[in-house]
């Protein structure tokens, strides 16, 4: 098994910092392309604003997302300059896979627990739906935090 | 972060972990590190309690599982001489968590099994236990074969 093309999914939580980590070194040892993945969920919440609401709540949400990932990946082309993002938009483990298959990824590191929660017992949903779903391999990467045994 | 250097394969002698194992050669090769191959064995609970049993019946089992992982542990050799190999009594998962730690892995590699009527189907549970607890980032290596039994995702 060779690596050429790495996906790592980020929420930007320090969690998803050490999957980056293992991705970047990774991708530097098998020469591999980087391409680092965030999915902002539209929030349950948007649809009913949008009854009483004319505001558009959307583009500010993706545009925050948006400026979040490009400092993400400024940081990261220190490190790996071919290194690429992309942004998208909808369910997090759906759109990590999805965003794995449409660059032919042919592995996807991903943080086991990150923005949703610590609670082990239901951690990383997200990374667990990655595994079950990804055809390709799958490194999941746990948080150093508030971990006891 | 560290190199890896050390990639612990768990092997449960089927075809997933086979597939997992081959996986976990090649990034071995390539990444200068060494390999250790662990089984657990898990000892059904009627080893225990059935007087009717053989008598030498858990050695029987462990001198098999000794042998498969003698078998296996040469093959591996041939490919990652310094590679090594363990046994050890206990719940697969937890097992697998603990001596990925003791034994300061940088990596676990599992493949995934086909074992669960509960719609584990694709991620066996003992992958998803241990990708779950353990501190060792963890690489699941799915099985083409697995992947084209399965149908239903969870919701």
């Amino acid at each position: 098994m060779t690596f050429k093309h790495i996906v790592v999914a980020t929420d930007f939580s320090d969690c998803s910092a050490r999957a980056l980590d293992f991705g970047i070194e990774l991708a530097a040892q098998f020469d591999a392309q980087l391409t680092l993945v965030h999915a902002w969920e539209i929030p349950s919440t948007g649809y009913s604003a949008a009854l009483y609401s004319p505001g558009d709540l959307l583009t500010p949400i993706e545009q925050a997302a948006a400026t979040q990932l490009n400092a993400a990946l400024e940081s990261l082309r220190e490190r790996l300059p071919r290194a690429k993002s992309v942004l998208r938009a909808g369910v997090a483990w759906e759109e990590i896979v999805a965003a794995a298959a449409d660059v032919h990824a042919d592995l996807i590191v991903v943080g086991t627990h990150g923005r949703r929660g610590v609670s082990r017992a239901l951690l990383g949903s997200d990374a667990e739906r990655v595994v079950r779903l990804s055809p390709v391999p799958v490194l999941t990467v746990r948080g150093t935090e508030g971990v006891t045994a | 972060m560290t190199p890896i250097k050390r990639i612990l394969v768990a092997t449960n002698f089927d075809g997933p972990s086979r597939h997992a194992l081959d996986s976990a050669l090649s990034m071995a090769e390539r990444l200068g590190a060494t390999i250790t191959l662990l089984h657990v064995l898990d000892l059904p609970l009627y080893a225990y309690y059935a007087e009717k049993l053989p008598s030498d019946f858990a050695e029987c089992l462990e001198n098999a599982a000794l042998a498969h992982l003698a078998d296996l542990l040469a093959r591996v050799r041939e490919r990652i001489p310094s590679a090594n190999g363990l046994l050890c009594h206990g719940v697969p998962w937890s097992q697998i968590v603990e001596r990925a730690e003791s034994m300061a892995c940088d990596m676990v590699v599992l493949g995934t099994h086909a074992r669960s009527s509960r719609g584990d189907d694709l991620l066996g549970s003992v992958a998803r236990d241990v990708s779950r607890r353990s501190r060792v980032p963890v690489l699941t290596v799915q099985t083409p074969n697995v992947l084209q039994r399965s149908t239903a995702l969870p919701s």
